[in-house]
């Protein structure tokens, strides 16, 4: 009985020490608990209890909002100490962690980790950027985000706080709201980007156009064929807004060059050119079904002479966009996923070692 | 009769065999060597890449500390040297290599004076401009040393495969030399941290 004490004891004494040790130790990438393994609502790696509680479930509930609404998927770890003899540096420990875990998608490697090392004279805060990610969240940025808007907090060993004001300035690089967003000094390149929209734009509206008339040459009655040109027009409205200097200019080339060839309507009727315009917006005469198409009504007038022409234009069917996921509220959707403590992962994206690093 | 058919129907497929190890090997080498080729190029980005950013950290730091005529033009000068050292992927021995370190030492050498001098001006210090640079070329110097792990790497997995018996004679019959590896360390720290 006594002997079995005994034993007891050193087992246990022989268990404390462990933990003293695995306290005391610094980390390796393989050390560092994978929490979105465990649990797909979180995304705080701190195992040793360095922040808040109530900090932990901020920056969970921020970074799955910057998952969803943004698209990037961000890993936090608070470590005292990394092993300063197997990784080089911090930024090293950290492009290694990242690619371990797969942070991000792996096709748009859209991940981000922050890193947190808290012992003393090793204080450092490292973001590492995954390939998708460092083009919006440059090298550049990243430096500035830790220096103006975490060091301040980490410094006063706040490093909640300090997170917390980190990943929203990240979101807030994402959404384009960041003051941090000035020109980037290097990048003489913008000039050159507006350009080539300009005669993109340009380029792409002359072959728009073209397409739109050469679908209106092969049909035969005018009027099918205005119908057709007119319903490539949201396509036409879209690249007007988005390439607008390009439309202006191509409305002035046009005005100069004269070759206004688009389908003007003539009046059967009274003969008066250009006068019929689409009255009102086509009815749906028959519902396109798979693998048979439907007809629209285009009813036209003249301004003239108030006649009407209408016409039926063959349309395609579209098969419907299939629901987004969990987008209605049946009650009886499947809720697999709504089970709190399911593992998640990453999505296996990577890293080419972008990112900074700041010493506090 | 019989015999002879066996014995040239079993020459023909020993035959096949040789071919499409040949073959195999031959394509094994060729996907190794431009791995290496592609890696060695990711290197020759991240230095002129760096070599970029140093120019406009230099025009940068000037029009704060102007009186350092005599630094910036030690960064400019190992930065002609090391942009007019460009090593082919073709011809990567030890010699050239070596050559490489030791001009893209240089001008780490003479950046981290001019970072240093950094601490002397703490308006430049707090300038955004400069923040986002120094950010910049610090990810310049991670990057560069995640390349050349990546270098090393292929060209690991390049020689292990050609040194290997029976590849290593297809390999001397094609001119598939052994490649040489990035030595020493990748002054990566070389750029000091001002601390904030």
């Amino acid at each position: 009985m006594k002997t079995s004490i005994k034993i007891s004891v050193i087992i246990l004494a022989l268990l404390f020490f462990y933990a003293d040790v695995e306290a005391q130790h610094r980390y390796t990438v393989k050390d560092v608990p994978n929490v979105q393994l465990q649990d797909y609502t979180r995304y705080v790696s701190d195992p040793e209890n360095v922040l808040k509680k109530d900090n932990i479930v901020i920056l969970d509930k921020r970074i799955a909002y910057l998952r969803d609404s943004i698209g990037v998927e961000t890993a936090i770890v608070v470590l005292p100490a990394i092993d300063t003899g197997r990784y080089g540096s911090a930024k090293e420990f950290a492009t290694e962690l990242f690619n371990t875990w797969g942070i991000g998608d792996k096709e748009t490697h859209n991940g981000l980790l922050i890193l947190l090392l808290t012992a003393d004279g090793e204080r450092e805060i490292v973001f590492e950027t995954g390939l998708g990610t460092e083009a919006t969240l440059t090298d550049g940025l990243s430096k500035l985000i830790q220096v103006n808007k975490m060091v301040p907090f980490l410094k006063e060993n706040k490093y909640g706080e300090g997170l917390i004001a980190g990943v929203e300035e990240v979101e807030k690089v994402f959404d384009g709201t960041s003051e941090l967003l000035i020109e980037e000094p290097f990048l003489n390149d913008s000039e050159k980007l507006g350009l080539l929209w300009f005669l993109g734009g340009f380029i792409i509206i002359l072959i728009v156009e073209y397409i739109r008339k050469r679908r209106v040459v092969r049909s035969e009655d005018p009027f099918v064929a205005a119908a057709k040109y007119e319903s490539l027009s949201g396509i036409g409205c879209a690249i007007a807004v988005l390439f607008l200097p390009s439309y202006l200019f191509y409305m002035i080339y046009k005005e100069i060059v004269k070759k206004d060839d688009i389908p003007r309507l003539n009046c059967k009727k009274c003969g008066a050119k250009g006068k019929v315009v689409l009255k009102y917006k086509p009815q749906v005469e028959q519902k396109a079904l798979p693998g048979q198409d439907g007809l629209k009504r285009y009813h036209y007038i003249c301004k003239a002479c108030n006649y009407g022409h209408k016409v039926l234009v063959p349309y395609k069917y579209e098969p419907p966009k299939p629901k987004s996921r969990g987008g209605d509220g049946s009650s009886y959707s499947n809720s697999s996923s709504s089970d709190s403590s399911s593992g998640g992962s990453w999505g296996g994206g990577s890293s080419g070692g972008g990112g900074a690093s700041t010493k506090f | 009769m019989r015999t002879k058919l066996i014995i040239l129907f079993s020459v023909a497929i020993a035959l096949l065999l040789i071919v499409s190890f040949f073959w195999g090997t031959y394509n094994g080498l060729v996907k190794r060597d431009e791995s290496v080729q592609m890696a060695w190029s990711q290197v020759e980005n991240q230095y002129q890449r760096r070599a970029d950013l140093i120019m406009n950290l230099v025009e940068t730091v000037k029009g704060y500390a102007k009186h350092e005529q005599e630094t910036f033009a030690q960064v400019v000068e190992a930065r002609t040297k090391a942009t007019q050292l460009t090593v082919d992927a073709e011809n990567l021995n030890a010699e050239t290599l070596q050559k490489l370190n030791n001009v893209q030492g240089e001008l780490s050498q003479a950046l981290s004076r001019l970072m240093m001098l950094v601490e002397n001006y703490p308006d430049l210090k707090a300038n955004e401009n400069f923040i986002m640079l120094q950010g910049q070329l610090e990810g310049t110097e991670n990057r560069i040393a995640f390349v050349r792990r990546k270098f090393n790497e292929a060209v690991n997995n390049y020689n292990s495969y050609r040194r290997r018996f029976p590849k290593n004679i297809i390999a001397t019959m094609f001119g598939f030399t052994q490649k040489e590896y990035f030595k020493g360390k990748s002054n990566s720290s070389s750029v000091p941290d001002v601390k904030f």
